[in-house]
């Protein structure tokens, strides 16, 4: 088997000191492999976000490790750290973290311009993602004036526009009614299925875990169960 | 994340809360305007000396006294008769044989100093009238011939060291009825004054030069040759019973190289109870003045700079707090802390830069026009010739919007570096 894109191994996140102390991931051990979907599925409380964190780099361990293409990470420097998510991860975050004051392009370029990349080349990257997502006629709008769906289809489009190796989505669809969740659904399972990227999805919406190829069960920090999808999943 | 990008966003945020930047930036336009105008007087105000002093001409001279005329420290209250100094210093018209005067030995001696390559000794007279030749009298002081270099000629020739020759000052056209400076040259004045004993005689001159008053104020009154004022004190001595040996005010001394000479000759003319002073001695001492004073003022200027910086780490602050969202993003899709150092830190500098600009420009605005209106024509200080009282200096005032732009930036990094260490997960979960 190949090498897993994303590796961990006993992985301990503990917050806290003394009585106030709590134990948010228990030592974990799992691998997630390029061109995969996996679902972490849990209770509210159950250490889904902490451990996407971990994956995603924003956070270190209290202890175990977390390796990105077999190396581990926690030797790096943080500025290689910082890096590496700009080059390989895209997010969607709970939230959509668009700033109001900017336009929907200006918000979904914002990956390449900390990248370092020129003006030109950045808006003709974040056009073809809006093109991408239909959301062309929308580029010059403020952020602030789109629907909700927009805004999450403009969250997509920032996490896609560096093509990132790694889709990291939480909670995608909690914002959403159920139509716009499928059509967000919809987006993400098709760049899974059309250009082959790595979805690591927080969710506790059972429709949206069950189109992963892995579903991680959480429950107090731990995984209690592990689900794979008979079939290839169906957009 | 480019340089540009970091330039365009800082710019861009600095603008995103309008009136709360205009706020922080007012109080530095308040400095950069009082650091502008505080520099920019003391510029002028020493333009205006050095022009005076260059006035002087010849830079190669040293101005010689006798010591004893500067030696009277001033003391506090008055002070106690001492019967050596008081006939020491004789006064002007006493035959001088000690003190405030020079004796014709002490030129003698200044002759003999090494490098000293001529010795000018200043006779000062105080002639009682000019009178022109339809009988009309005019009050009269006279110019000292040893500053003939220093003349600006309208018409004719400086009066030179032969022959009972006069220069006027172009105001004194009028004594003639005419506007036309060469008109008056060739004419003669009758030249009054008294004796010790009060009798008033007269000897004729010729007017050779027409002058315009310089910005040293020589050329400014009627100047005579070397011979007339020589008569004119000769004059004034007649009916002195006793030794009258010549006395002069001072001596003007060429140096050979004074640059290299000045501290030798001064020296000698030290030990010989003389003093000798530059041009620059005697100005130095008055551009101190003006500096000290200029910095006093300058000082203001920082103080007020000072409590602008504190306005830029409070702006900034809230601004940090207000975008913590924002940070926490821009760190967690790759932004390093340095570069979000880098852009709040812009932020400060854009700050400053807007307000330095603001001030300095509204500063040389104020101070130009000021200084037109103060001493323009009608103005209360019209009348000073060439007074400036602001000049543009564009190295300080480059120096005052890098100061300025520096105390932003330093102002700036309590901020940024709050912002930098954002950690983007908690940043993230802020509400
Ligand atoms: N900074 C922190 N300090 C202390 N406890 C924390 C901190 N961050 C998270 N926790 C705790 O860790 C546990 C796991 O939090 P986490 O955000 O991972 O939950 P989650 O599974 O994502 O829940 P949800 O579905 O509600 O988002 C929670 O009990 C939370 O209170
Ligand atoms: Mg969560």
């Amino acid at each position: 088997m190949s090498i897993p894109v994303l590796e961990t191994e006993n992985l301990v996140k503990v917050y806290g000191k003394g009585a106030t102390r709590f134990d948010a991931l228990k030592g974990l051990t799992f691998e997630i492999h390029e061109g995969e979907s996996v679902a972490i599925v849990g209770k509210s409380g159950s250490g889904k976000s902490t451990l996407m964190h971990l994956l995603a780099l924003l956070d270190e361990p209290t202890a175990g490790v977390v390796a990105l293409e077999g190396e581990p990470v926690n030797k790096l420097k943080p500025k290689k750290i910082s890096q590496l998510r700009n080059d390989t991860f895209g997010f969607v975050f709970q939230q959509f973290f668009l700033n109001p004051n900017q336009t929907v392009l200006e918000n979904i370029t914002l990956p390449l311009k900390i990248a370092g990349m020129g003006k030109s080349e950045r808006n003709r990257r974040g056009m073809e993602v809006l093109e991408q997502l239909d959301m062309a006629d929308k580029a010059k709008n403020k952020a602030t004036n789109l629907s909700g769906g927009q805004k999450q289809r403009a969250c997509i489009a920032r996490a896609l526009v560096n093509k990132p190796t790694v889709l990291f989505a939480d909670e995608p669809t909690g914002n959403l009614d159920t139509v716009t969740s499928e059509i967000v659904e919809d987006i993400l399972f098709g760049l899974h299925r059309d250009y082959g990227i790595t979805l690591v999805v927080v969710t506790h919406d059972e429709d949206l875990a069950a189109k992963c190829q892995r579903r991680l069960m959480m429950q107090d920090g731990e995984i209690v169960t592990e689900e794979h999808s008979v079939k290839e999943v169906q957009a | 994340m480019r340089s540009v990008d970091v330039a365009r966003t800082a710019l861009g945020n600095t603008f995103r809360s309008k009136l709360r930047t205009a706020l922080t930036v007012v109080a530095i336009v308040i400095g950069a305007f009082t650091l502008t105008l505080t520099s920019g007087l003391g510029a002028g105000v020493n333009k205006y000396v050095d022009n005076v002093v260059a006035g002087f001409g010849d830079s190669s001279q040293l101005f010689v006294l006798n010591a004893g005329a500067s030696d009277a420290e001033p003391t506090e209250g008055p002070a106690e008769y001492d019967p050596e100094a008081a006939t020491d210093s004789g006064g002007m018209f006493g035959p001088g044989t000690g003190g405030g005067l020079l004796t014709e030995s002490d030129i003698e001696t200044i002759e003999d100093i090494d490098h000293v390559s001529g010795v000018d000794p200043v006779v000062m007279v105080s002639p009682d009238y000019l009178e022109t030749a339809d009988g009309a009298q005019y009050d009269l002081t006279l110019d000292s011939p040893a500053n003939a270099v220093g003349l600006e000629l309208e018409a004719g020739e400086a009066p030179g060291d032969d022959g009972m020759d006069l220069s006027i000052p172009t105001e004194w056209l009028t004594i003639f009825d005419t506007e036309d400076a060469e008109a008056v040259i060739g004419e003669t004045v009758q030249i009054g004054i008294s004796d010790v004993t009060g009798e008033q005689t007269s000897v004729e001159a010729e007017i050779v030069g027409v002058t315009e008053e310089a910005l040293s104020g020589i050329g400014a009154t009627p100047m005579p040759s070397r011979e007339l004022n020589q008569e004119l004190s000769d004059l004034s001595m007649e009916g002195y019973e006793g030794q009258a040996e010549q006395a002069y005010s001072m001596a003007v001394v060429d140096v050979d190289d004074l640059a290299a000479n000045e501290d030798s000759v001064k020296s000698a003319l030290t030990d010989e109870g003389l003093l000798g002073m530059t041009v620059e001695d005697q100005i130095g001492a008055v551009q101190g003045v003006i500096d000290a004073v200029s910095w006093v003022l300058s000082g203001f200027g920082l103080i007020a700079l000072l409590a602008a910086s504190f306005g830029i780490v409070n702006t900034l602050l809230m601004s940090v707090q207000e975008r913590t969202r924002e940070i926490g993003l821009m760190k967690a899709l790759g932004m390093s802390s340095g570069k979000v150092f880098g852009l709040f830190s812009m932020e400060a500098v854009v700050i400053g830069i807007l307000g330095s600009v603001i001030g300095v420009v509204l500063g040389l605005g104020a101070g130009l026009i000021g200084n037109g209106w103060l001493t323009g024509e009608g103005g209360p200080l019209g009348g000073v010739a060439g007074l400036t009282l602001f000049a543009v200096d564009p190295v300080s005032l480059l120096g005052i919007t890098a100061l300025i732009i520096g105390i932003a930036f330093l102002a700036g990094t309590l901020p940024a570096a709050r912002a930098a260490k954002k950690d983007p997960i908690e940043a993230l979960r802020y509400e």
